[in-house]
Parts: structure tokens; sequence; C-alpha cells
């Protein structure tokens, strides 16, 4: 398993691909840090943080999904895979070893870009509070790591990159994108009272609407759910929250992992 | 029976020594022998009697002083004039008399301060009083009658109190020029409740948790300034401050936060609000059927909906700053060149079914926004609107710069380590 998170990890350092997320990233957080900067800073949930949050959810996950589905289905093309499957490997800790090694590739370059993006911010005048820089790191290191796992199970499924592509911007534009409206156009088939618990079972089901949820949440700014989310929101202020969301990402991680697992498994047999 | 009859006897006497030790004079017997005009320590104890002053007398409790009663009456009973009731703890634990207090009061300017008043009905009533100053104290009720009861009673001063779990932190009826300065009020139906008042100044109080954080009603020339609304929001009608069939109130300096409407204004008229901070509350500020009133030089952060009008027309928007507005100063004056107009998309979308504001700000409504239009009328325009807030405060920025600098520097140091490592071991 250590070989292949290394391994990834190599392979992954020496992509040209791999420096332009450094630009990508430097270029995304500059500017939020910019538009947070203009805005007073009344409490740290604002119309701002808000916008800031949301331009994340747009951009972390598909390109997330695209590095997860890309380094298992390039290795479908470049006949990597059909060489592995000639020795005795363990499926599940190739995915693992592989996830590992992306994820720890994919977080150094957008902790050096996120570093240097604060630098640039400070430098041109402050107005950033390391409370909201660090909660919007982890949100992003949580997005970025459970829409790696993601990208790596749509990975294991597909054959050529193309396949992979179509199928990450897919699941981003319904998990991001249409969230609300497929949500609103299901729960009008079902009668009023089903309609909270479904509102909070729908949380569960798509994690950048759980983290967003969290985030909101974690920045004071719980209110903007009103009433019927109060209890929620009160759950999620709680310690014990951590534990939860914390289990929730294993349990969604392992699915992902096991079923990516799996399918490797029966393909290589084939 | 015997036996548990002897234990509960000794137990009393335990717990409580002082009530029963047979040489010390009642209250009521203190307070009769005193001449008017004297002063009167009450020894540290536990009193059960009801009292009654009906002279000017200054009552102060050394210390510990516990005066209680279930009885169907008030706990103590003040007339007369320039009564003085300082330092005691008031207990009322009748269960049956809904308009029973445990400290009334009635007659012109007595000084009640450092009480603590708990009581099963009523705390406080001021019953066609006048001049009175109530400081430094605080109430705590049962929620089923109010704290502070004001009855035909003017020209008073209710400073500093802490009131908690009552109906209404304090009720004024037909009371008039009374003064209401920072006292705190939590989880009560309506936190200030006027009714048919005129002429009251509300300022620098805390109004949080409660149904309504200030409920002004058939009342003219309130001044409502420097308090703080928040988390008034327990209720389907829940708001932070609520005009009905009101005119000339001005309110200023206020902050709104986290309450379901932040101000409501129904059937009312002449109404100036300015330079309040409305912040995450569901609804900012809501007209329904108010005319001539005003919305100036308030700022407006992270409302679920910044503002929503029925019915309402002549109303006067301008120079507020808005968060979610487009802003564009042109000539630098201050003032953006965009007019700004609430969007009633989601606020359409919300009403209907509350549970959908869970998507609040959510990435895909921008999308939604752009395929339907809300209501047209019920949109209020800005049309000059601020580029900067209002408000003096700004606690959160540049704070902990050094400690975020140095954040920063790990962050950049440790991954750069890593790529240059992983880099070279090929």
């Amino acid at each position: 398993m250590q070989n292949f998170c290394l391994s990834e990890i190599y392979t992954t350092i020496r992509q040209r691909s791999y420096y332009s997320f450094s630009i990508l990233w430097i270029a995304v957080l500059t500017l939020l840090f910019m538009l947070q900067k203009s805005v007073p800073a009344l409490t740290l949930y604002t119309n701002m943080t808000g916008t800031v949050m949301n331009i994340a959810l747009y951009i972390i996950p598909l390109f997330m999904l695209l590095a997860g589905s890309f380094s298992i289905s390039a290795e479908m093309e470049n006949g990597q895979w059909r060489l592995l499957s000639t020795y005795p490997i363990n499926t599940l800790e190739y995915v693992l070893g592989k996830i590992a090694g992306q994820f720890i590739s994919q977080i150094t370059v957008f902790t050096f870009s996120f570093g240097v993006s604060i630098v640039i911010s400070l430098l041109t005048g402050g107005g950033i509070t390391l409370k909201w820089v660090m909660l919007l790191y982890v949100f992003s290191a949580l997005l970025m790591y459970i829409f790696l796992v993601i990208g790596f199970t749509v990975g294991s499924f597909v054959s050529t990159r193309w396949q992979s592509l179509s199928i990450s911007v897919g699941i981003w534009f319904f998990l991001i994108m249409v969230w609300p409206i497929a949500w609103i156009n299901v729960l009008s088939l079902f009668p009023y009272p089903w309609i909270s618990p479904l509102m909070k079972i729908s949380l569960f089901l798509n994690p950048a609407e759980l983290l967003r949820v969290i985030y909101v949440i974690t920045l004071d700014g719980g209110a903007v759910f009103g009433q019927p989310y109060d209890g929620l929101v009160k759950f999620w202020e709680s310690p014990f929250s951590l534990f939860m969301l914390f289990n929730y990402l294993i349990v969604l991680s392992a699915a992902c992992i096991f079923t990516s697992a799996f399918v490797l498994k029966r393909r290589r047999q084939v | 029976m015997k036996i548990t009859y002897i234990l509960f006897l000794s137990l009393c006497l335990l717990l409580f020594p002082n009530s029963i030790s047979a040489e010390r004079p009642s209250l009521q017997a203190m307070i009769n022998e005193a001449e008017a005009g004297g002063t009167v320590m009450i020894p540290p104890g536990y009193y059960e009697e009801n009292i009654t002053i009906d002279k000017p007398l200054s009552l102060i409790g050394e210390r510990d002083v516990t005066i209680n009663s279930c009885e169907n009456a008030p706990v103590v009973k003040i007339k007369s004039e320039g009564v003085q009731l300082s330092n005691v703890l008031v207990e009322q634990c009748n269960e049956d008399n809904g308009d029973l207090a445990a400290v009334y009061v009635t007659g012109d300017q007595h000084h009640l301060s450092n009480l603590e008043i708990q009581s099963s009905q009523m705390g406080l009533q001021l019953f066609e009083a006048n001049q009175i100053v109530v400081e430094e104290s605080t109430i705590m009720g049962t929620r089923k009658e109010n704290g502070v009861d004001l009855w035909k009673t003017n020209d008073t001063t209710i400073k500093e109190v802490k009131i908690d779990t009552i109906l209404d932190g304090i009720y004024m009826e037909q009371s008039h020029r009374n003064t209401i300065v920072q006292n705190v009020i939590e989880n009560a139906r309506y936190g200030i409740h006027l009714m048919f008042t005129n002429d009251t100044v509300i300022e620098q109080n805390q109004s949080q948790h409660n149904f309504t954080g200030a409920m002004v009603m058939e009342a003219q020339n309130v001044l409502i300034k420097n308090n703080d609304f928040s988390f008034n929001n327990q209720n389907v009608n829940s708001q932070g401050l609520l005009l009905y069939l009101t005119s000339d109130v001005v309110a200023e300096n206020n902050l709104f936060a986290s309450n379901r409407v932040g101000v409501f204004i129904e059937d009312s008229s002449d109404a100036a609000i300015a330079n309040n901070i409305f912040q995450s509350n569901t609804i900012g500020a809501q007209w329904k059927n108010s005319s001539d009133n005003s919305l100036v030089g308030n700022t407006f952060n992270g409302n679920v909906n910044d503002t929503q009008a029925n019915e309402s027309a002549n109303n006067i928007i301008k120079n507020n700053y808005w968060d979610a507005a487009l802003k564009l100063d042109i000539d630098g004056d201050g003032v953006s060149e965009l007019p700004h107009a609430a969007d009633p998309y989601f606020m359409a979308l919300v009403q209907r079914i509350p549970e959908y504001q869970l998507f609040f700000q959510h990435p895909g409504i921008t999308l939604l926004k752009q395929v339907f239009n809300g209501p047209e009328d019920e949109l209020l325009r800005d049309l000059e609107p601020s580029m900067v807030y209002a408000s003096s405060e700004n606690g959160q920025k540049n704070d902990k710069q050094i400690i975020l600098w140095f954040v920063d520097v790990v962050f950049i140091l440790v991954s750069f380590i890593f790529i240059q490592k992983w880099r070279r071991s090929l």
C-alpha cells in the first residue's frame, strides 16, 4: 500500500498539470481573499463569506473529481493497469494507496497555494481573520478529500479519460448545481409533513451539502436556515457533531473505497 | 408517624434556624415601630410574612435577607411616597392568584434597588405610581405572568434589571414618559411590551431569546436606541421589534440579529428606522399596510431576505448598506449609483415551505433565481444605497495578524519542503 501511495505521489508531482493546479489555486484563493477583504466583517457569516464558500464549492469538487477519476482511468488508458494486473496485487490496497497518495499531493499543493494567497492578501492590507481563514482551509480540505474519494470510485468504473470526464462533470453538476432544484422537484411529490425529515436526510446524501451547512453553522450563520433547523443548528454547534462528521466521512469513504476495490477486482478477472 | 414529624421539625430547625428564633420581632413590627422618614436595617434571616410599607421609610437588608410568602397577597406592598427598599430577596410562591405580584407598588417617588424577586406569579407591579426608580435588580418568574407590570404609572425609570422566564419582561399600559435603560430580558413572550403608552425611552437594553424583543402597540413618540434585539425567533410570529398602530417612533443604532423578522412595521406611520444593524435575520425589515416611514442609513448583512413590503406606500428607503447589493460608486460620494432591490424569489419559495430555507445562498439557487421572477409589487427599492456600512463596530478585522502570519509561514514551508523532498527522491 505504501508503494502505491509513494508512486502515486511521485507520478503526480512529476506532472506539469500538478503545478498548474498551484497557479489555479493561487489565482482563485487570492481572488477570494480580496473579495472577503472588501466588505466589512461584522460577523464571520456575511453575504460575501457565502459567496466565497460558493466559489470554493463550484471549483474544488469538480477538480477533485477529475483528479481522482483521471488517476485511475489514465492508468487504464496507458496500460499501467494491465501491467499491474499481472502481479498478485490487492485492489483494496491499490485503491487506498492511490487515494492516500493523490490526497497528500493535492493537499500539499493546495496548502502551498493557500499560504501564498494569504501572503499576497496580508501584504496588500490584511482584512482577513484567522478563524475565517482556518475554517475555509478545513472546509476546502474536507471537500477535497471526499470528492477525491468519489472521483476514484468513478475512475474504477470507466475505461477512458473521456468517460471519466463526462461522468465527473455529470456528478458535479448534479451534486453542486442542480441539487436544490432536483430536491424541490422530488419533494413536490411528497405530502407536506414529509418535507422536513426528507430535507434533513438529503443533507447526508450529498457531502457537499452537509459540509456547506456545517461550514455556515461554524461561521455562526446557522440562523439563516430559520426556525425549522434550530435543532439541527444546535446539534452541529456541539462538540459531539465533530465525531458525527468524522463517522459520516468514514462511512462514506469506506462505501466508495470498497465499491471501487470490488469493481476493479472484477475487472481484473475479466 | 411521630418520628417522621420530629425528624421534619428538626430538619426545619437545622435549615432555618433564624426563622424559629423566638426573640426576633417580625418585619412588620419593625416597620410599624419605625418613624416616618427613618431607616430600618433588616438583620440577616428568612422572614415568612407579608409586609406593607405605608409611610416614607428606608428598608434595607443588611445581607442575606429573604422575605417569603405563599399567601394570597403581595409579599411586599409599598404605598405612600418616598419609600426606599433595597438589598432584599423576595419570594412569592402563591400558585393560584394570577394577578398577584411579589412586590406591589403604588404612590410616588419610591426607590427600589438591589432586589432579587422570585415569583410564581407577577414579579413587580407598579399600579398608579409615579416617579419610581427600579434599578440593579433581578426578577425571575415562571413564564405565567409579567416581570415588571406598569399600569397608569408615569415618569418612572427601570434600569439595569435582569428579567428572566416571565410572560412579558416589562409590560406598560397607559403609562407615559417612562425610561427603560440597560435591562436584560430573556426567555419572555414579549421582552418589552407597550400598550397605549406614550413618550417612552427604551435605551441600551438586551432583549434576547424571546418570542418578540419589543412590542410597541398603539404608542406615540417612542425612542428606541442602542438596544440589542437578538435571537427572537422561537415562534412563527417572532420578531426583534414590532410596531403596531404607532406613530412617531424612532429606532436608531439598534442591533437586530438572528431574529425571524428584525423589525415588523404594521399599520404604522412616521417611524424613523435609522443606523441600525440587521444581521442574519430571516427577514430584515418588513412592512404591512404602513406608510410614510423611513429606513435610512441601516446596515443589512447576511439576512435571508433584507426587506419585504405588503400594501405599503410612500416609505423612504435610502442610504442603507446592503451586503447583497451590486455596488458602484463613480463620483466617490459614498453612494452607489446602482439602485438596490431585494430579490423576492427566495422569499416566495421559503414562505410556502420554510424547510427550503436550508438552500439559502446555495450555489444552485442562483440558477433558479434567473429562471423565475418574484412578484414585482413586493419589491422595495433603495435608489441610493450606501457604499459603507453605518456601524462603528468592527471587531473582527485585523485581529491576530501575527498568528496568521505564523500559520501562513508554516503552511508554505511545510508544503514546499515536502514537494522538494518528493521531487528529489526520484
